[in-house]
């Protein structure tokens, strides 16, 4: 036998798409005797069968890369794909009328097939979400309104009706406008949606009026609205989806709008500060993507019902089905109370807040006293290097610190345990404007500070429990002699165990993070969550 | 499904297909190729129930700076200027031996002219 192929060529030659090879059998008498033992020496003989009955024997057929065919269309022998050659996928063979024969794929092979697969009919078909519910946020293009009926994408996804699809799009929203309301909640926010118990799915589109309405940068969008929606989304009990921004050729959209699309699109698909559970890339595809121009947009925008129903059924369904599949996630939003109103500033992913009066109130779970080892971590950004405390525990309020962690009266980072017991500072001195990643370590007869990963000091004085106590940030004010932190926090984290040495995280944590208690992004509107 | 660009109505399309692997002198008779429009927004075949508009010219290729031999598939002047504006596609059906194959289908949009 030999293989023919096949290829569309381009201007000047060049070549599209993939080769479609096929296999050409060779008509007589190819190969007999000894050399038809294993399928590539064999070939087909005569209307298709294998000659000599056994079709293929001998060790060469104990794989199913080697089974032979015979006879009309079955697997000879009774086991067609047996031992290890069986325990992948692409070693199953097909069998009768395209079925596969016995358990096609056992073993530990069959563990994964991305966990999802079923075979039927001789084909792999992935699992369904069967129950669920996805909710879409999101303008003109989410609602769908403008063209055909009122129907968008995430309607048109052909799940079951076990799955609940809510579609909130509203015509002209920004994506400014729909993060004010998902903090607002209510009827236009989307807790009202949330199903507990089942898995729930935010699905994000949004931001083409922000850029082509108010000519917003893409970063903007993205950064300020965007990226904290998916991840307040996320607190509140979602798995957070987002997609690309579609090209748009309407009179309104300028080439400087088109520049900051593609910006906002970069920094969603590259997803670097964990804003969303899946980000749906439209960029690339034949279809829908940035190289398919307007294509069926009448006014050069909005998608008409085919375009939506493709984005819903080939590219937008896989993505919520792959999260409602998950295990159901619970809101874990908390409240966190400040002395004073909080000003916000650049965080270090995001937002971070630059003040709080002279306290931030947390809930007790990130400093559990029931919980050894307990490691606590903050990113810090000082505006000075005077002595001032950072976060500590104590009574509340104005009680004694069970701990404090801070800048000491010689500029370095430095922890007080149990109101002056012992108190050890780092080698690291504060910088201003520089962030710093601090870790605190409690363990049951010591404590430990390190300093971005490394750096790290520790003392035998453990931390003292007792009484329902809070952290605090931004604290220690006068009363205990140290002032109040005057720069930037953000991203706090709270972990079971003890994290020494761990390297300093590139970008906001979700809910799901193994080992995770408790995290507080500190951004605009999205404190934190248990 | 391939997108092979855009062209204009009034416009000769000639798109190439050649045989990357094995011996073209397998090929029995001449290939033939029909065009149909494209499903809109999908990258998806047209459907079967599509009817084919009619059949495209299969002309013989050697080899050249245009890839490797294969065969020129024809959509005439005449034709695109007697086409709507949109999507089109079309495949290739050939025969070796006992066997018929076809290529992956390739699409195209076709434009308004700017010069008639």
């Amino acid at each position: 036998m030999s293989i023919f192929g096949l290829r569309w060529y381009g201007a000047g030659g060049v070549p599209l798409g993939l080769s479609r090879s096929v296999i050409v059998p060779i008509d007589t008498g190819a190969a007999t005797g000894g050399g038809a033992v294993t399928l590539d020496d064999a070939g087909l003989i005569g209307a298709g069968t294998i000659s000599s009955g056994g079709a293929v024997t001998g060790a060469g057929a104990i794989v199913s890369d080697d089974a032979g065919v015979s006879g009309a269309g079955t697997v000879s022998g009774s086991a067609p794909a047996t031992g290890s050659g069986a325990t992948t996928l692409d070693d199953a063979v097909a069998a009768g009328a395209g079925t596969v024969a016995f358990p096609p794929v056992t073993g530990a092979g069959a563990a994964t097939l991305d966990d999802a697969g079923v075979v039927s009919g001789g084909v792999v078909v992935p699992a369904v979400a069967t129950t669920g519910n996805a909710v879409e946020v999101g303008d003109s293009i989410a609602r769908g309104g403008n063209y055909g009926s009122e129907l968008g994408s995430i309607e048109r996804m052909g799940f079951a009706g076990g799955v609940t699809i809510v579609n909130k799009g509203v015509g002209s929203l920004t994506a400014l406008q729909m993060f004010d309301r998902l903090v607002a909640g209510g009827a236009n926010g989307i807790d009202v949606n949330f199903v507990a118990g089942q898995s729930n799915v935010a699905s994000f589109q949004g931001g083409t009026n922000d850029i082509g309405s108010f000519e917003e940068t893409g970063a903007n969008v993205y950064n300020l609205y965007v990226a904290p929606w998916g991840r307040l989304a996320a607190a509140k009990g979602y798995y957070s989806i987002a997609r690309t921004l579609l090209g748009r050729g309407d009179a309104l959209w300028s080439g400087t709008n088109e520049t900051e699309r593609q910006a906002y699109n970069a920094l969603l698909v590259a997803n670097a500060t964990g804003a969303f559970d899946s980000v749906l890339d439209m960029r690339g595809d034949s279809a829908v993507g940035d190289g398919s121009g307007t294509t069926n947009r009448p006014d050069l925008l909005h998608p008409n019902d085919s375009m939506m129903l493709d984005i819903g059924l080939r590219l937008l369904k896989p993505v919520v089905n792959t999260q409602l599949l998950r295990p159901a996630r619970t809101n874990r939003e908390v409240t966190i109370s400040f002395a004073s109103s909080p000003t916000y500033a650049a965080g270090k992913f995001g937002m971070g807040i630059a003040s709080g009066g002279s306290f931030i109130n947390t809930p007790p779970v990130p400093v559990d006293n029931s919980v050894r080892p307990l490691t606590i971590e903050m990113w810090v950004k000082p505006a000075s290097t005077s002595a001032q405390g950072i976060f500590g525990k104590l009574d509340n309020p104005g009680g004694s610190p069970q701990f404090l962690v801070g800048i000491d009266g010689s500029g370095k980072y430095y922890m007080n345990i149990n109101n002056g017991a012992s108190v050890v500072a780092t080698s690291v001195s504060a910088a201003v404007g520089t962030w710093a990643y601090l870790r605190f370590i409690m363990l049951s007869g010591s404590t430990k500070l390190e300093v971005d990963g490394a750096n790290q000091v520790s003392t035998a004085t453990a931390v003292g429990s007792g009484g329902t106590r809070a952290i605090r940030y931004q604290t220690l004010d006068g009363a205990h002699g140290v002032a109040d932190f005057g720069g930037v926090v953000s991203g706090f984290a709270s972990w079971d165990g003890d994290r020494s040495g761990v390297a300093n995280p590139t970008g906001h944590l979700l809910p799901n993070t193994t080992n995770l208690r408790a995290y507080y992004p500190f951004e605009r509107h999205l404190l934190g969550w248990n | 499904m391939i997108f092979a660009g855009e062209f204009q109505r009034g416009e000769t399309i000639t798109l190439r297909i050649g045989v990357d692997a094995g011996d073209i002198g397998a090929v029995t008779g001449l290939p033939t190729a029909t065009l149909k429009p494209a499903r809109p927004g999908t990258a998806a075949p047209p459907r079967e129930a599509v009817p084919a508009l009619f059949a495209l010219s299969v002309d013989p290729a050697p080899e050249d700076e245009g890839g490797p031999a294969g065969w020129n598939v024809t959509v005439t002047a005449a034709q695109t200027a007697g086409l709507a504006l949109g999507s089109y596609a079309t495949d290739f059906r050939c025969v070796l031996g006992a066997g018929i194959y076809k290529a992956e289908a390739v699409r195209f949009r076709l434009i308004e002219a700017v010069t008639s």
